[in-house]
């Protein structure tokens, strides 16, 4: 018993180090939405408000893209104690982590097999070394807290089959709050909680009163959302990130019967199976830098080999309820990414790569079992754990630290800080490529009162209606705007990437340069010029 | 007589599958695998410059410098185009939604056998089949060698897969004849 403990204590030691080590350092710097996300919850936190000023509005507005509340509102409680920075912006996630973790745990162990506890260990040691579940748990993703909420509810859920039948009320309630933290999580939640009373509807039955009031539950805490189910908030993300309209106009299906319909299941077929693809999960990464490391998809590529004896495995026990259940979510979940266009959309399908590590936990479990010499089995655990933290080292704690700071807008911080030397005057920053209103909040910690004056009339139209953005903003003495040749008139200092200001323009407009931003590799990020009044205008 | 039925399609399978390697190793073998581009020698330049800075006299040893610079983007390209045979999409859909770069895509098999294969794909995987995982093996180390943008992509997996599908049917079919459906 005392051996059990001490290893489940090592893997959750090793887990908690992975999602915490330099949590504020690595990712270097941090990206919009991530400032985002904390600077609303220390908006709601000092005025009760977000940034535009709406009352713990129901979906947050952010850059017109109507983010899920939940993880905002949890960001709330780290903001209060650290204050508003980096490391209070990630703690949810990374909390969300290790709760995936534990719950996963859990859940393997009620898994009827003689060797349900070392299946269990298996699975959570590679839960917390995978690097799907150390990359999304180090950054401010809702999805992993959506994740998190699942995760739970479905060991509630699995618990509720057996004997505590009342459990199956309370994993309704946190299946249903995941809705709150991630758009994906409406289909897939409601879709597995109508599968999981078919699936198992002799235990539900059972007890009909939990049941029903169960379902009610779900549907009362999705009433704030249902109100606004026809609002622009609720369906603006999907409008943004949909396909079905303009890939007809393109498409060879143009001119054959049923043609829009073919091409749409076409569409939805090809991004289906592309989340099973083994070349995107083992070894190509999503194409956006900030949700993906460099060399490393979402799996390590020697993981292939187990996830083939994985599916084998769970071929085998497919009577048993867990696996029931992994399937279900198996399916389930690539069925909200599926319907958008972005490829290999890697933070949409989380709990499949939580059921794919389940299953190659399983497959490592099925060759262990392979080898008749214990010392054996754990020599090979050791290796194959020792080679996946060097693979993970590298990618994660070294070359995504340098590689991806442009993304995680490192830069933009800097330049944010580097403004204070410029106090009493004009400053204004070109937003043609790169806006940097977020990181001025959010660094500047700007008084979310101020800021909610300022931003007001963006929501004139209605909070939940306004999802147009226009990203110009005006604080103090800094403008925030596309930049115009009579800019170089009106303002004392002027700010852009290499791309605003040509070297000619700037000689054009007696425009001298006061300080460049470069990385790493001597490339200049941002350029910062003093204007001439005198002699142009 | 099965016997030796059996080992007269074994040697046939292993004579067309040695010569048809043979053939398009030959033709359409990778030679950007040991071809050090410029995009290839600014990265590592840059990332000599992260590793030693991150791992110090770890990685300036004499044996970690020389795999880095020798054999690091050989075994990188190799493992890329390994698993590039390993997707889906690209026997199905056209590559669809990661087509790739400089190569006109085209399905190799019409989408709609696509759950015929993944059906054939799991009941060999449930039977645990050792000659097609022999197979899959020697396919997946062959076609490893080929040109990333060989228009008609890994054709040693094709006879892998119409197998695959082959069996997906006769279990369907199998299924309505049982249910009489």
């Amino acid at each position: 018993m005392k051996i059990k403990m001490m290893v489940i204590f090592l893997v959750l030691l090793l887990g908690i180090f992975l999602r915490f080590y330099k949590l504020d350092v690595i990712p270097n710097g941090i990206d919009s939405d991530e400032a985002s996300q904390g600077y609303d919850a220390y908006s709601i936190l000092k005025t009760g408000k977000d940034r535009y000023g709406e009352i713990f509005p129901i979906f947050l507005r952010s850059f017109g893209n109507y983010q899920s509340p939940l993880y905002t509102y949890l960001t709330i409680i780290p903001a209060s104690i650290f204050d508003l920075s980096v490391l209070a912006t990630r703690l949810v996630s990374a909390i969300s982590g290790i709760v995936i973790l534990i719950c996963t745990f859990f859940l393997i162990l009620n898994f009827k097999h003689v060797k349900r506890f070392e299946i269990a260990i298996i699975t959570a040691l590679f839960m917390a070394i995978s690097p799907w579940a150390v990359l999304f748990s180090r950054t401010a993703v809702e999805a992993n807290l959506a994740l998190a909420l699942l995760v739970f509810s479905i060991l509630l859920l699995v618990l509720s089959l057996d004997k505590h039948r009342w459990l199956f009320l309370i994993g309704c309630i946190f299946l249903s709050l995941s809705t709150y933290a991630y758009h994906a999580e409406r289909i897939i939640s409601v879709v597995f909680l109508g599968l999981f009373i078919c699936f198992f509807k002799k235990q539900m039955f059972k007890e009909k009163k939990i049941l029903i009031l169960g379902i009610i539950v779900f549907f009362i805490i999705q009433l704030p959302q249902l109100i606004l189910i026809n609002s622009p908030a609720y369906k603006s993300r999907l409008d943004q990130v949909q396909y079905w309209k303009d890939e007809y106009n393109n498409s060879h299906f143009k001119n054959i019967p049923f043609g829009q319909s073919l091409s749409v299941i076409r569409k939805f077929s090809a991004q289906y199976i592309a989340y099973f693809s083994p070349k995107n999960i083992f070894f190509d990464a999503d194409e956006q830098p900030i949700r993906s490391m460099p060399d490393l998809s979402v799996f390590y590529p020697w993981m292939l080999i187990p996830f083939i004896f994985g599916i084998r495995v769970f071929l085998k026990e497919r009577s048993n309820s867990i696996v029931k259940i992994l399937f279900l979510i198996l399916l389930i979940s690539p069925i909200a990414a599926a319907l958008t266009s972005e490829p290999f959309y890697t933070i949409r399908v989380l709990p499949l790569f939580w059921v794919i590590t389940i299953m190659i936990s399983f497959g490592i479990f099925y060759i262990l079992e392979k080898f008749k010499l214990i010392y054996l089995r754990y020599s090979f655990v050791i290796i194959l754990v020792l080679f996946s933290l060097v693979l993970l080292y590298n990618s994660y704690f070294i070359l995504l630290k340098y590689e991806r700071m442009k993304s995680f807008g490192y830069y933009n911080a800097v330049l944010i800080k580097k403004l204070d030397e410029f106090g009493g005057n004009k400053i204004i920053i070109d937003s043609a490529r790169t806006n940097l209103g977020i990181w001025l909040f959010f660094v500047n910690k700007i008084d979310p009162s101020k800021l909610q004056k300022e931003l007001k009339h963006y929501v004139q139209k209605g909070y939940y209606s306004s999802i147009e953005f226009d990203d110009k903003y005006q604080i103090d003495n800094i403008e925030i705007k596309p930049l115009s040749f009579s800019d170089a008139c009106k303002g004392n200092i002027i700010i852009g990437d290499p791309l605003s200001i040509s070297d000619n323009q700037a000689e054009g407009h007696k425009l001298k340069t006061i300080f460049e931003i470069k990385d790493l590799n001597n490339t200049i990020i941002f350029k910062g010029y003093s204007t001439n009044r005198d002699s142009k205008c | 007589m099965v016997k030796k039925l059996k080992i007269w399609v074994f040697t046939i399978v292993f004579i067309l599958f040695s010569s048809l390697s043979f053939i398009i190793i030959k033709s359409d073998f990778d030679k950007g695998i040991q071809l050090l581009t410029p995009e290839d020698q600014v990265r590592l330049n840059e990332r000599h410059f992260y590793y030693s800075q991150e791992l110090g006299a770890i990685f300036l040893n004499r044996k970690i410098l020389n795999y880095y610079k020798n054999y690091s983007l050989l075994v990188y390209k190799l493992e890329r185009d390994l698993f590039s045979n390993l997707d889906l999409n690209l026997y199905f859909f056209a590559s669809h939604p990661r087509e790739r770069a400089g190569v006109s895509e085209f399905e190799k098999f019409p989408p709609f056998l696509f759950p015929f294969f993944m059906i054939g794909t799991l009941l060999l995987i449930y039977w645990g089949s050792v000659k097609t995982a022999c197979y899959l093996v020697a396919a997946t180390f062959a076609s490893t060698f080929i040109a990333q943008n060989y228009i008609l992509g890994p054709i040693l997996f094709f006879p892998l897969i119409s197998v695959c599908i082959a069996i997906g049917i006769i279990y369907i079919l199998d299924l309505i004849t049982v249910f009489k459906i």
